[in-house]
Order: structure tokens, then sequence, then C-alpha cells
């Protein structure tokens, strides 16, 4: 079948596609309503039947909603079906120790080997058979559960010394599999385990066991800046969401142990005063949030001007506890809070102007 | 022509993945098992007892390997994992890789201070040895202290309460206690091998070690954790456990009465992580 908008590749621009084309039909009949003007008959008949072929198209290739009522009960699945993976997660990590106790060595071997294989293909079929795509996510879940079982439990089996390699085996498996599945959720779960490998090699390489990574959350910079730049390498035209998510957690593990260690400049490898380390901090997070807000809004990334303007504003909050908390009377303290927070508004209203005028004089 | 990462292949590439992983752990496994052990030792529930967090919802069995320290300080007569043992001083932090100005603002909270953090070390468990002797020297000694102490009389009261517990500890390291001691520690285990060469009275195994606040000035370290202490065991050494009631620690307190009630014969491979080997029931 021939579809009449070839260049769109993924759902989400699918989706923009659809929502455009409802507005334009809602808009060219509040014009019409209003008597501003009207189309020729033969002109109407010739855009409704490109559009209906459109619409038609669309909804076979990547199961948009065509309706707001679809988009709402799309919703109720997306949310339906994460619970879903959590329970059915939980309840296979419950199972196997349940019974494994049971079965002899050789027998457990098999079953945890088996038991991500099995859902894989599983995941594979619910994948082919099923459009929406909810339940690959689903059964992809469950399955990357069962291989972190499946680790987790040959090391008990075989007394294995605990070793940060299993995060990097997670994180494959978890990438491969969200990128076979178009799954957030498991994309989101392989940054995670990639950034505890990358974060406990980084502080193996500082001389630190690796199971207290997290004691030094400059271990984490390494995995912001590698995850910073994974969009700018692989393109995820197909992929909804996927940029978010890496530029979203790369912020976040850049700008977390920033805010950490402009408190506790104990938890630094750097070999100054804490206090100094303290301020350092401060002003880089500062700083970095307020270059993310910056870039946020010159390339249209909204995450990264979201996660931006939450971490200055508790950077400026914490600041403001540190100064004045102590000797303010509490109702001053929050005064400032609010008369800052109402700076924030007149700031941003006077941006987005600007930024709304400069689009009229584009269009002009 | 299908793209590069299609779905197909993708998850090809996962079942690949998963067997590839699995082969791998195992083969590991099996590697470390092969050949001769690199210790051979035989403990008792002493050593050995099972774990208490078991629940109804695990079904598995694990075996925790209990050990402990000398405390530097002489007269010291209570045993523990927590103390800092005499060879575990600044010398010892220096052969394990600790900086020299995180020794020497051990335990200082000033501006300078860095919250410590934890190094890995390999770990010499001696069994029945001198360590273990001399805990029963010192609580011995303590006893004695204690009796003397009350050589007049001393009804009800801390005088009392310090011979009550002085006799319970005596009783509990004599009956009841491990008798695997923490001796030594190092960055290489051949070395420490060679210099502990009886495989079936030393332990060489991996471990977490860490800097502890200074004492009188001086800092020293300690051991956090085994990086194994929690042994699983097989089903058909667990059936022969499984037969003997489970012991609560208000039971092993009870030093006299409840004499170890099995052997395990450990084996630690070259990658120095253990197995059960057998199972004596007494």
């Amino acid at each position: 079948m021939e579809y009449p908008d070839a260049a769109i590749r993924s759902k989400s621009e699918a989706q923009k596609r659809v929502d455009r084309i409802r507005q334009f039909q809602c808009e060219l009949r509040a014009l019409v309503a209003e008597k501003v003007g009207s189309l020729a008959e033969e002109q109407i008949a010739a855009i409704n039947s490109y559009h209906d072929a459109m619409l038609s198209g669309l909804a076979d290739r990547f199961d948009v909603d065509a309706t707001h009522r679809a988009k709402q009960l799309s919703l109720g699945m997306r949310i339906a079906a994460f619970l879903g993976a959590l329970g059915l997660a939980a309840s296979v990590f419950f199972l196997f120790y349940q019974f494994w106790g049971r079965f002899g060595t050789h027998t457990q071997v098999v079953l945890l080997a088996s038991a991500p294989l099995v859902l894989l293909f599983l995941t594979w079929f619910a994948a082919n058979r099923d459009t929406t795509g909810y339940f690959a996510r689903l059964i992809g879940a469950v399955c990357l559960v069962a291989f972190v079982l499946n680790l987790t439990m040959l090391g008990q089996i075989f007394n294995i010394t605990p070793s940060d390699k299993a995060f990097l085996l997670w994180a494959l498996l978890a990438f491969i599999l969200a990128y076979a599945t178009d799954s957030r959720l498991l994309l989101a779960a392989g940054i995670i385990f990639l950034s505890c490998f990358l974060s406990a090699r980084a502080g193996t390489w500082a001389g630190c066991y690796w199971i207290g990574f997290g004691e030094r959350p400059e271990n984490f910079l390494l995995p912001a800046g590698v995850l910073f730049f994974v969009p700018s390498i692989l393109r995820h035209h197909t992929k909804d969401g996927f940029d978010s998510i890496y530029r979203t957690f790369a912020l976040l593990l850049l700008l977390f142990p920033i805010l950490i260690l402009s408190n506790w400049g104990s938890l630094s490898y750097i070999r100054l005063d804490n206090h100094s380390i303290e301020v350092l901090y401060q002003i880089a997070g500062f700083t970095v949030s307020a270059a993310a807000i910056w870039i946020g809004l010159r390339t249209g990334w909204s995450e990264v001007v979201n996660t931006g303007n939450v971490f200055f504003v508790v950077f400026l909050y914490t600041k403001f506890y540190d100064w004045w908390w102590d000797w303010l009377p509490k109702y001053l303290f929050f005064l400032v809070i609010g008369l800052s927070a109402v700076l924030a508004l007149l700031v941003f209203k006077r941006l987005r102007g600007a930024i709304g005028t400069s689009r009229v004089e584009v269009f002009q | 022509m299908k793209p590069l990462l299609s779905s197909r292949r993708l998850f090809a590439a996962s079942a690949v993945f998963i067997l590839v992983v699995n082969v791998i752990v195992v083969v590991g496994a099996i590697g470390n098992r092969s050949g001769s052990p690199e210790a051979a030792i035989r403990l008792t529930e002493r050593e050995l007892p099972r774990i208490h967090t078991e629940s109804r919802e695990n079904s598995a069995m694990s075996l925790q390997l209990d050990w402990s320290v000398l405390d530097a300080a002489s007269d010291n007569s209570v045993v523990g994992r927590w103390g800092s043992p005499a060879w575990f001083g600044v010398e010892k932090l220096r052969e394990l890789g600790f900086r020299e100005d995180a020794i020497a603002n051990a335990g200082r909270r000033g501006p300078a201070y860095k919250h410590p953090v934890d190094k890995s070390a390999f770990i010499v468990l001696e069994y029945d040895g001198e360590a273990y002797r001399e805990a029963v020297r010192r609580a011995e000694a303590a006893l004695a202290d204690a009796a003397a102490a009350c050589a007049d009389g001393c009804g009800e009261g801390p005088v009392r309460d310090r011979l009550e517990g002085a006799e319970k500890g005596l009783a509990h390291l004599q009956n009841a206690a491990s008798r695997l001691f923490a001796i030594d520690a190092g960055r290489d285990a051949n070395r420490l091998r060679a210099a502990y060469p009886d495989r079936s009275r030393f332990i060489i195994t991996s471990g977490v070690v860490a800097i502890r606040g200074a004492d009188q000035g001086k800092a020293s370290g300690r051991i956090n954790r085994l990086s194994v202490a929690a042994i699983h065991v097989p089903l058909q050494f667990k059936r022969i456990l499984d037969a003997i009631p489970f012991r609560t620690t208000r039971h092993y307190r009870n030093a006299s009465a409840n004499p170890p009630r099995y052997a395990v014969e450990l084996a630690y491979g070259g990658r120095r992580e253990p197995w059960v080997q057998a199972v004596h029931r007494w």
C-alpha cells in the first residue's frame, strides 16, 4: 500500500500529524461557522479524502490515537503495562526463591538459563503478533528481570565473588531489548545498569572497592558524559523518546552528584579543604543548570530545559536555606522563597514573549 | 536490505548473548573447582552456622562463614569481627594501598576530612590457631580477674554481672564460638599463601577492608566483610542439614548446652571461591 506521507518514521511523528489533521478540521469548521470564509466543495472533498487515507495509513503503520478518548485509553494501557511488568517481574523473582532450593545444581542452572531464553522467545512472539507493542515491552521487562535473577542466583549457587561486570551484562541485554521492542522502560534500566558499571569502574580506577562507588559522587560524571552524547552518535528517528531518556539521565547523573558535593565536600576526590570544594560545586551547579536551560531552549530539548529548571531552583533554594534559615523568621524566609518564584515567573514570561515575537517575525 | 539493528537481529543477538554469558559463568565456576583446591578445611557448626535470615520465601540453604579478629588491646577479651587487630596498623594500611593523607586524617573531622572508602584485599583466616588460643587465654584472664573481685562474696550488682559475663564468655569461646580468626591481609594472594602454606588451616579469600578512626593518634584498619561470606549448600547436603533443627542466636549464647552438630568439608578453588565438598552429621 502506498502511504501519503512516507517521510514519517516514528509513532510520535505520526501522532503529531494526526493531531494536526484533527486540529485543522476543527479550525476549518470554526472558520466556516463564523462565516470567515470557506473552501469549495471539491476542495473539501479532496482534502477529506487525502486526510482519510493518511489517517488510515498511519493507524495501520503506527497504531496512533485518532481521538482524545483513544489517547486516554492509550495512557491507561501504558500504565497497565508498566504495573503488569512490575508485578510479573516480582512474581518471577519470588517464584524462583520459593522453589529453587528443592532442585539439584544442574537443574537450577538449566532453569535459570532457560527462563530468560523462554521469555525472550515470548517477547519476540508478542512483538510479531501485536502491533501496539505493549505486550512485547511487558514481557521484555520480565525477560530482563529473569536475566538479572539468572546471574544473581548463579552467583549464589557457585559462591562467586561479586563483580561490577554483572551491571555491564545486564545493561547490554536491557539495551538490546529496548531497541528491539522500542521500550523506554528497558532503555532506562539499561542506562541505570550502565551508569552503575561505569561508576564502579571509575571508583576502582581511583583505588576504591567497586561496591562503594556511590560514596564518591564524582564517579557518576563519566557515565553522564557518555550518555549525553549518545543521541548525537546514534540517530533515533524511529525510537520515540529515546533521545529524551538519554539526555535526562545524563543531566540527572551530572547534577545530582554536583548537588551532593555542594553540601558534602568530604565525599569528593579533590584534595582541597571541604568548604572550598562545596563552593566550587555550588558554582558548578548554578552554571551547569543555567547552561542546560540555555541549551535546551536553543535546541528545543524540553527535557533538558525542565531538568535544568528543577535543579536551578533546588540549588537556589539550598543557598537560601544556607544563608537565611537560621536567622530569618520563618515567615520572612518563605516570603523570600515565594517572591523569588514570582520573579522567576516574570523572567520566564518575558523570555516566552521574546520567543513568541521572534516566531511572528519569522512568519512575516 | 535489512537495517543493521532490525528487531529480528536484535532478538537473535539477545539469545546468543544470554547463552554465551551463562556458558562463561558456568565454565568459570567449574574452572574454580577443577584441579587441587587452593584450600581444603574441615569446619564445624561453630564456624558455619546456618544463615539466620532464612524464611519461608526462600527454600535454599546457606551457611554463614563466621570469623573474628583479635583486638589489638591485650586486655580486651571480647571477641568479634569489628575490632581492629594488632597486625592491621599503619604499615599494613600503606601496604594495602590506602593514601597517606587518608591515613593521617583518619577519624579527624577537620576541614580536610574525607569520608573513608573501602578497598579490596585478600584476607587470611586461621582455623584453631594461635589467635584463637590467645582469645581463650584472654577470656580466662578476664574470668580470673572477675573471680578475684568476687573473692569475698559479691551479691547482686555489677561485680556479680561481670563474673557471670566472664563465665559465659569463656564457655562460649571454648564451646560455641568460631575458631576462625583473621590474622593477615594483603594484595597478593600468592604471596600470602607462601607465608601461610598449610592449606588445611589457613583460608585465603577476598574481602573488603577500611580505615578505622585513629586510636591514640594512630590509624588502624578493620575488615568490613568477606566478599563471599554466605556459602550455598547444594541439595544433597541440604537434606542432611534439614534434619537438624535450626538454632537461633539465643541458642548459640547458651554454649554448654548446644555443642556443634555437624562438620563441613569446605574447599576453596583457584578463584578463592568456596564450595561445600561434604557434610557430616554428629
